[in-house]
């Protein structure tokens, strides 16, 4: 009876131990089809030659899969080391980080736009080591470094990076009789423009403002409007929006209510894309990434490209993605290659025309691509004065979701502009205040 | 737990008589408790284990991350939780989410599932009624919540279109609106969550002893009477526990606020869940987010006590 008991107990563990075992979630990882043969003498490398290293790299899921066949090339090239490669939706990126650099196994490399945040926090660390500062800086754009630097040092390499543009449907436009606009056109160009273009009965609207509290773009489409009116998101680490620059500004998106579509306080991105291929809204802004995003999406769709206008004086954010090392990873040299590699002047020529983004990198700048049409337009607003990187604060997804938050109270009216813009402030220096030096 | 204990210490203590049958019935007895092993050790390690955890950092676990970084408990975060400016208001919305989606749940489950127990029908229509009628549960929350906010959105969601077409002169557009965020998530958990509670009602209903109602016909009681008398009496102690269940497990259900509203517009949708994520993962407090969740698990305890005290009285 006593031995019959403990069979059944000992069973009973085992199958508990492998139904634990398997409730833990492991990242993904490319498979690897076969076993990499030479073809030709291969490329000298500087890791060791017989032990394989496993380095995990967390990357957007959104982003075409074009960056898969990357990973690919690297494993190719550096056989001892293996990408375990971890998809997650963008807005995830930075909470799965989060998580799991406070339990100890974060990713090896991961794909960081909001690096501020990141250092803020000891979630990514400095390159200073790896990079040589003179090639980095004659390599990338102002724009690619502006993303990757906080505080002067390096602590990411450029993967993209795009200045806001004018996302137009040339269809609507040109029916209108109204010409596509050109570097240096104004506020007043930009409502004469929309009132030309909205026909409230026919339901089409000259411009497309996102409102939503659940889409970045809320709070992504209102910066440039502030830069251009001269004001500036933050100033000695405390919010510095709320100025005269600030309200005006606001004041100004509130006055296009009339061409803008209604209950736009619960449109996202994405319907308005919708709106806009449906020839109803003639045009709106966000990052050159759109450009590629509905032309994959809508090949037939005829897009143009204009630059931010100007208010008293230019102003635009960039926005882009840039490769970092976590601190806690065990394989650092490795990840440096993985980089290395990813960010090298052919592969980042390659992905960013495939995928229709602006490159961060001069050499891929000079390439044909960016010198007419809408990249080519794309590409030259990053170099215009007044550009600032975004998400150049900690906690920028908690600052972020306050603006948001307070934006969609003035675009109801449940607050006046300048309240609003206070109670943000009020709000985002609490938290800013906490990493004062 | 306590029982589990109890069997164990039976099976290792000797018993004062050494009689066969009731050396077997330890066995058999101590024999069970080992096959709920597996089980247990789940629910501790999935359950319990985080859940001491939570509680730890509430007390211990201050500024940003999850170390415990406090040498002796301290009621700071709690206290941080209870003076925030939106404490109350976050209250009220999550008690207006979790107890009008039970409402919703309970009504609406009881209703259609005296209609598919009472009418009728044909069996077979009953059967494909109540498989198509799970439709909404089976589906994912996250694509419920994305076919919400198509659906409501006030430019290209169906509704919106409808009445543009019909010339009704407001702009359908709930998400968007503070005074109705809140009450179109309450209305889509509604959606989604009330074939399940339909399921149970269902079968709670079908498990009264059908005499009972022939009984009443004799007696000359009609239908209002039979179910007002009869069927909501016998079911009681079901719907009181699912409408426990349901409240408590509502409270801190987040995938559908925050896929939809994300807690706006101007936090007239934030609850308790969602309160926790954005305290957590984009402020890095998880002391404070801890403690926030020991007052949604507190408030879920004291709701489970006065049920369960209402249960018992039967």
């Amino acid at each position: 009876m006593y031995k019959r008991t403990i069979n059944i107990t000992l069973s009973i563990l085992i199958v508990a131990s492998f139904m634990l075992a398997s409730c833990q979630s492991q990242p993904t990882s490319i498979p690897v089809t076969e076993a990499p043969v030479a073809t030709e003498a291969p490329v000298a490398t500087e890791a060791p030659a017989m032990e394989v290293v496993e380095i995990t790299y967390m990357r957007q899921a959104d982003n075409p899969e074009i960056e898969l066949d990357y990973v690919k090339e690297f494993e190719e090239k550096y056989p001892n080391i293996k990408v375990n490669v971890d998809s997650v939706p963008a807005n995830d990126n930075y909470n799965k980080l989060v998580l799991t650099t406070n339990a100890g196994n974060p990713p090896d490399v991961f794909m960081s736009f909001w690096t501020a945040s990141a250092v803020s926090n000891n979630l990514i660390m400095s390159l200073e080591d790896y990079v040589d500062k003179e090639d980095f800086n004659k390599r990338f754009s102002s724009a690619g470094q502006s993303y990757a630097k906080y505080q002067d040092i390096i602590y990411a390499i450029p993967w993209r990076a795009g200045s806001s543009v004018f996302l137009l449907n040339c269809k609507m436009f040109e029916e209108a009789g109204v010409e596509i606009p050109t570097l240096g056109w104004t506020w007043d160009d930009l409502t004469v423009i929309s009132e030309k273009l909205t026909n409230r009965e026919k339901g089409t609207y000259g411009f497309g403002l996102v409102g939503s509290s659940t889409d970045y773009a809320t709070e992504w489409q209102f910066w440039p409007f502030l830069l251009q009116a001269g004001g500036k998101i933050t100033e000695n680490n405390r919010a510095a929006f709320n100025s005269e620059a600030g309200v005006e500004a606001l004041e100004y998106l509130i006055s296009l209510a009339p061409y803008i579509p209604e209950g736009f306080t619960s449109m996202d991105l994405n319907q308005i894309v919708d709106l806009m291929v449906s020839d109803k809204v003639a045009m709106f802004q966000d990052g050159p990434w759109f450009i590629g995003i509905i032309q994959s999406g809508h090949p037939n769709f005829d897009i143009c490209v204009a630059p931010m206008p100007v208010g008293k004086t230019s102003g635009n954010i960039i926005g882009g993605t840039a490769l970092g090392i976590s601190p806690l990873s065990e394989h650092k040299d490795e990840a440096w290659k993985f980089i290395e590699y990813m960010t090298s002047d052919d592969v980042l020529t390659r992905w960013n025309e495939a995928t229709h983004n602006i490159p961060p990198n001069n050499a891929a700048l000079e390439q044909p691509t960016y010198q007419e049409g809408p990249m080519f337009v794309a590409a030259q607003v990053v170099n215009q004065p007044g550009v600032i990187p975004a998400n150049q604060y900690p906690e920028s997804d908690a600052l972020n979701g306050i603006m948001r938050n307070y934006l969609q109270a003035a675009y109801l009216g449940e607050m006046t502009p300048k309240e609003a813009l206070d109670k943000a402030a009020e709000e985002w220096n609490i938290i800013l205040k906490q990493y004062d030096n | 737990m306590l029982e589990y204990i109890v069997g164990v210490m039976n099976y290792i203590t000797p018993t004062k008589n050494f009689e066969e049958d009731a050396v077997m019935r330890n066995i058999k007895i101590s024999a069970a408790y080992w096959f709920i092993l597996p089980a247990m050790l789940f629910f501790i390690l999935l359950a319990i284990y985080p859940s001491a955890f939570v509680l730890i950092l509430s007390f211990f676990a201050t500024g940003k991350g999850i170390t415990i970084s406090a040498t002796h408990p301290s009621f700071a975060n709690i206290i941080a939780v209870w003076e925030n400016v939106n404490f109350g208001k976050f209250m009220y919305q999550t008690f207006f989410y979790a107890g009008g989606a039970t409402l919703l749940h309970i009504l609406l489950g009881f209703t259609l599932a005296l209609i598919l127990n009472i009418l009728p029908l044909n069996p077979a229509f009953t059967r494909t009624m109540r498989t198509v009628y799970l439709i909404p549960w089976a589906i994912t929350p996250t694509v419920v919540a994305i076919l919400f906010r198509i659906l409501l959105s006030p430019q290209v969601g169906p509704i919106a279109i409808y009445l543009k077409s019909i010339g009704a002169p407001i702009v359908f557009g709930p998400l968007g609106q503070p005074a109705w965020a809140l009450l179109a998530v309450t209305l889509t958990n509604g959606w989604m969550f009330t074939p399940f509670y339909l399921l149970m009602i269902l079968s709670a209903m079908q498990a009264i002893d059908p005499g009972i109602y022939e009984a009443a016909v004799v007696d000359g009681a009609n239908g209002f009477q039979q179910i007002f008398f009869i069927t909501i009496p016998m079911i009681k102690n079901t719907l009181l526990t699912l409408g426990m269940f349901d409240f408590v497990t509502t409270a801190g259900y987040f995938d559908l606020t925050w896929i939809m509203t994300q807690g706006g517009p101007i936090k007239s949708s934030e609850i308790i869940s969602t309160w926790v994520y954005r305290t957590a993962f984009q402020s890095f407090e998880f002391g404070k987010a801890s403690a926030i969740g020991l007052i949604l698990f507190s408030i879920s305890v004291i709701v489970s006590i006065i049920v369960l005290r209402a249960i018992n009285k039967e």
